[in-house]
């Protein structure tokens, strides 16, 4: 049995889908799949594409008849109001128009007057979903897929692969990892987990035997502005960044749910997202702004290896 | 599924369980949705299991006769692999080895209640048997073809089906279709031993089915298919005698063509409470023998962690007489016309209890290997009383028996 490693670049970050398999070739076929099966994604639900699923929604924003969507879509807007319900209306697909004000490249910290104009366009509750129409009835409304189409790409990859036949292999796509099955000696993946400040760097490393941890930072994509740390994880609310938590990991059987978690837990802010993932029970790890680490992931020193699953469960 | 148990067990609070089925159900979405693809890895079986028919009871048989009846000891290797990713195919090798006694003819006792006279313990033949299939893929839908030839000391049967499948509404629904015929040829043994039994027979078997397969929800499939055959030829049996009372005999002789339909339906549940997966299913079938019958089974796939899985299953089967059924003549027929006294074409209701174990482990040292070791028993038995409309007389001849059967299989 030989272990393939396959870096590749799609949904704007780094991936690397690791499989063992018995020979070479089944393991390429595999892997070409995999790639397919996350381009295939990428494309459909791409903001920068006009021949995707995201534009062909976001033009018939403001057109009352809305617009039908396949099947495929229709399953991620079930589970996109599953989760704007279950998170109390934090996590939030229409919250990508706030980008409008915000432009992480740009240095500059939108007016509140700016923010006002756009949050009349935010909110799930202002869509209509009944499968299989979609209708954005304002102008201007966008739907954003970007919050859960890469956690949801890892799942199918697991999937995929354990439908050829694959038992043992992990992939990563940018951070959201997902296990197909652990080494074939019974191992469990060792993953890192970046730290926040040093990203390079792990600040932890968690067994992984047979599920997914996603997780979300505030270093991802943010801007520093007179000292403040302006990150891309936006309040539907308030359409202002949030703040309390450097970093958020969740582990969960599955990747998409577990890449809500840490997105709501990101939200809600140290104490809240605390109690949050408590309450989910999901074996998590966090850094507030403190640089504290804590959650059920992380023992009491800073930084310690093999934080194992089966100690937190 | 189990770190979800680990993690969740107890604790898992309603907003987690709400996200974990939206996500899952996104999961069986898009497993549905995928493409028609070939087996993936090469599969191979090898499967023994013996058949062993219930000594005859005494009431039932000539009081000084042997008892004895029908075993069979069949060995079963299986190959399936893909040839491109658009083909596969598989081949199938049998070799069965049959031995004792089987129903002759029903003749009176002193009574008048018929009795089961048996061959004598003569028969001993082998089968060989082999299949060959395979599969062209298109993205949305299936063709096959498989051809077969089965040969017997006295028997041969050459075979060829084509059967396809296409998927539509979002491939929530898929219909499938297949024909095929049968060439069989039959050379009684022992011609010169009875001027009655033919040298040389043929019968031809052609058949039709079209099915439809629905994916109600996540959780469970319904699929009904409608079958029609059609036998002409020579579709007596060349071994079997009726008897008319006083001590005459006739040919077993039944009608040169015989048309038949069958209804299926099946529905399949899992359970994920329990690990389990229920098994449903119901055929009706007719023919122009007028022979018509229900079958009932229920079968209980119960999975214990990833490598066990227990299966009990309990079938009921009740049937009418063919029209041709005669227990034996009475002393003023002529003889003509057509008559059978096989006991499968009688009146008689009967049970099956299965139970199925399948043990699944997985070695790597040279590949990575997933083995099934499998072990089943099933227990049948027939009988007048089990029919749901009283018969007029019960055959003597009806059999129960045990099925034993091990088997191994490799997917690599």
């Amino acid at each position: 049995m030989l272990l393939a490693r396959r870096p590749f670049r799609a949904m704007g970050s780094p991936c690397e889908l690791h499989l063992y398999g018995a020979s070479r070739a089944r393991c390429d076929a595999l892997i070409a799949r995999a790639i397919a099966e996350v381009t295939r994604l990428e494309h459909k639900y791409s903001r920068y594409r006009d021949d995707s699923v995201t534009s062909a929604i976001n033009r018939s924003a403001g057109n009352a008849a809305g617009v039908p969507v396949d099947d495929e879509t229709a399953s991620l807007l079930d589970y996109a109001a599953t989760a704007h319900a279950t998170s109390g209306g934090l996590f939030d697909p229409t919250s990508g128009v706030l980008r409008r004000a915000w432009n992480f490249k740009s240095g500059r910290v939108p007016t509140r007057a700016q923010l006002d104009d756009l949050l009349p366009l935010v909110g799930w509750q202002r869509l209509a979903w009944r499968k299989p129409l979609l209708v954005l009835p304002h102008a201007g409304m966008e739907l954003d897929f970007g919050g859960f189409v890469k956690e949801y790409a890892a799942d199918r990859v697991v999937e995929l692969c354990r439908a050829g036949g694959a038992r043992h292999g992990m992939v990563d796509l940018g951070g959201d990892l997902a296990v197909i099955g652990p080494h074939p000696d019974g191992k469990p993946w060792i993953v890192g987990i970046r730290d926040p400040r040093r990203p390079k760097g792990a600040m932890a490393s968690v067994n992984l035997p047979g599920c997914a941890i996603a997780t979300s930072g505030d270093y991802e994509r943010c801007m520093i502005v007179d000292g403040l740390r302006y990150t891309h994880v936006l309040d539907p609310r308030t359409g202002w960044p949030v703040t309390g938590m450097r970093s958020v990991s969740v582990v969960a059987e599955r990747c998409l749910v577990a890449g809500t978690a840490t997105t709501v837990a990101m939200l809600l802010g140290a104490s809240e997202g605390a109690r949050w993932l408590d309450e989910l029970g999901l074996p998590n790890l966090r850094m507030d702004d403190a640089g504290d680490i804590r959650g059920t992931l992380a023992t009491s020193g800073p930084l310690r290896r093999d934080t194992s699953l089966r100690g937190a469960a | 599924m189990q770190l979800g148990r680990r993690l969740g067990r107890g604790r898992e609070s309603a907003a987690l369980r709400a996200l974990q089925a939206s996500a899952l159900a996104l999961s069986g979405m898009a497993q549905v949705a995928s493409a028609d693809s070939p087996i993936d890895r090469v599969y191979t079986s090898y499967s023994f299991s013996h058949y062993d028919e219930d000594e005859m009871e005494d009431s039932k048989g000539l009081p000084n006769a042997d008892r004895e009846r029908y075993s069979v000891s069949t060995h079963q290797a299986m190959l399936a692999a893909p040839l491109t990713d658009r083909i596969d195919f598989s081949l199938e090798v049998t070799h069965e080895t049959m031995s004792g006694a089987s129903p002759w003819y029903t003749a009176p006792d002193a009574a008048g209640s018929p009795i089961q006279i048996l061959s004598g313990p003569t028969i001993e033949d082998e089968r060989n048997d082999i299949l060959l299939n395979t599969n062209y893929f298109y993205d949305n839908a299936r063709l096959g073809v498989t051809t077969g030839y089965s040969s017997e000391n006295d028997y041969s049967a050459i075979n060829l089906a084509f059967d396809g499948e296409t998927h539509f509404n979002e491939k929530n629904t898929t219909l499938s279709g297949g024909i095929g015929m049968s060439y069989d040829e039959i050379n009684p043994t022992d011609p010169d031993l009875d001027a009655t039994r033919p040298e040389h027979e043929k019968k031809q078997t052609y058949f039709l089915n079209v099915g439809l397969a629905q994916i109600l929800n996540r959780r469970s499939v319904v699929q009904s298919s409608l079958s029609y055959a059609y036998g002409t030829g020579y579709l007596s049996d060349p071994y079997k005698k009726v008897f008319r009372f006083g001590g005459t005999f006739f040919p077993d002789e039944r009608p040169g063509d015989r048309h038949a339909i069958a209804w299926l339906t099946r529905y399949r549940r899992h359970i994920e409470e329990f690990e389990a997966t229920l098994h449903l299913s119901y055929q009706y079938y007719i023919d122009t023998w007028e022979v018509s019958s229900h079958t009932i089974e229920f079968a209980w796939y119960q999975s214990y962690g990833d490598d066990i899985q227990i299966t009990p299953s309990i079938r009921y089967y009740t049937q009418n007489e063919a029209d041709i059924y005669v227990s034996y003549l009475p002393q003023l027929s002529t003889g003509n016309g057509e008559y059978s006294s096989d006991y499968r074409l009688s009146t008689y209701g009967a049970l099956g209890l299965g139970l199925k174990g399948e043990y699944t482990f997985r070695t790597g040292w040279l590949t990575d290997i997933e083995w099934k070791a499998k072990l089943s028993y099933e227990r049948y038995l027939s009988s007048g009383d089990l029919a749901f409309s009283t018969p007029s007389i019960e055959a003597p001849g009806l059999v129960s028996f045990d099925v034993f059967s091990v088997g191994f299989s490799a997917s690599f």
